[in-house]
């Protein structure tokens, strides 16, 4: 399948934000995603710091080389990558019952439990790396082509952030409802 | 018609745009909502413990080998804050500093005992990462299931008679405090104190709407 570069374009640069900025906020609070790490209790606890450093570099990475455009297959190789590897974290945690651990997405202000809604929101961006990996074939992009890539980008990026306010409120709402026993 | 195709196109982007921002700031605001509405107080949520229900007193070692009376009445007349917290869980570091500033500013009446188990390292580490080595810490699984704790962090409050006085997950500063407040109170839980309001609440409506029939 091939899909027209506006559509490539404006996935490249949504995806690269949601990494770029992923991976900011891991750096903001290096102590507490360790710790995060930790929670999913996927693999041992030693490698915790490892991990928790290094994953933030890969975003960042993944992020910044997506809006390359000779580099930018790899990026989504290595974004699908990074996203199975979430979803699997998530999807073992669900399994195990353990549904109230902190994903480590997002804001330190906007904590959120993992749920299989976040495995979906991963799964709609695993597509999207997906999509930039088929290449269109090239035309030339009159001015027309960027403006709607701009303004396709930003709705996207503000997308992003309403589903995960929205997973946010999920959660915070779960501690409002009222508790028998 | 191109260009009235293309100029509607634009607009129309520009609309969706904005509807984006109003959606976003929409969401976010019910985001706040909810965050202001829930720290009120501290839910309880124990099939254990029972407000009023006198401790049983348990002899037990902290981390540094002294040992530790937890329940039963007190010699020296204060109240005990037991915080239940661990190593690995992230919203109770967030707490900490308040408990340290509880540990000053309630010193007259309250004694707080660290509760923990797992790991012995974990919590050496812990203790002098966030230089908690003023409390007594405890890391023993019994004190946690004698007070059928399931969810972190969990505060239960002891009053100077060795009686459950309230207790609940603490989340914010506000949990800790409404433990202290329903103390004062008398007041079990937030959700007994929800229970009367209502009740007092109903029992006022009744005979207005009995009047205007």
């Amino acid at each position: 399948m091939v899909f027209d570069p506006i559509i490539t374009i404006t996935l490249s640069l949504l995806l690269s934000y949601v990494f770029v900025v992923a991976a900011f906020h891991k750096w903001q609070n290096p102590l507490e995603f360790t710790e995060t790490v930790k929670g999913y209790r996927v693999l041992p606890e030693r490698s915790a710091n490892a991990i928790a450093g290094l994953l933030p570099l890969l975003e960042s990475g993944t992020g910044l080389a997506l809006l390359v455009p000779m580099v930018s297959s790899f990026a989504a190789v290595s974004a699908m990558l990074l996203l199975l590897v979430y979803m699997l974290a998530i999807v073992v945690n669900l399994l195990r019952g353990r549904d109230s651990i902190d994903c480590g997405c997002g804001a330190p202000d906007q904590r959120q439990a993992i749920s299989a809604w976040l495995v979906l929101r991963n799964a709609v961006l695993f597509m999207f790396a997906w999509i930039i990996l088929h290449p269109p074939p090239a035309r030339p992009l009159l001015w027309f082509d960027w403006v709607v890539i701009v303004l396709a980008t930003a709705v996207g990026g503000l997308f992003y952030n309403i589903v995960n306010q929205l997973l946010v409120n999920r959660g915070l709402l779960k501690t409002l409802r009222p508790q028998h026993g | 018609m191109a260009e009235a195709l293309l100029i509607s196109t634009v607009l129309l982007w520009i609309v969706v745009l904005l509807m984006a921002v109003v959606i976003f700031a929409l969401v976010r605001q019910i985001g706040v909502l909810y965050e202001r509405v829930a720290p009120a107080g501290a839910l309880m949520m124990n099939q254990t413990l029972k407000v009023g229900q006198p401790i049983k007193q348990l002899e037990l070692l902290d981390i540094n080998g002294r040992l530790i009376t937890v329940g039963g009445v007190p010699r020296n007349g204060k109240s005990t804050l037991v915080f239940f917290i661990s190593p690995t869980c992230p919203v109770c570091k967030t707490l900490l500093p308040m408990v340290k500033s509880a540990h000053k500013s309630e010193n007259q009446w309250l004694e707080i005992i660290l509760a923990s188990d797992g790991d012995h390292h974990d919590h050496e580490s812990y203790i002098a990462r966030y230089d908690l080595a003023r409390f007594s810490y405890i890391s023993s699984e019994i004190l946690g299931r004698s007070y059928g704790v399931s969810k972190l962090p969990y505060a239960v409050l002891i009053d100077e008679q060795g009686k459950v006085a309230s207790m609940g997950i603490i989340n914010s500063r506000e949990h800790l405090e409404s433990l202290f407040e329903s103390k004062e109170r008398g007041v079990a839980s937030l959700q007994e104190y929800i229970h009367r309001a209502v009740a007092v609440d109903s029992d006022q409506q009744a005979p207005a709407s009995g009047n205007s029939h």
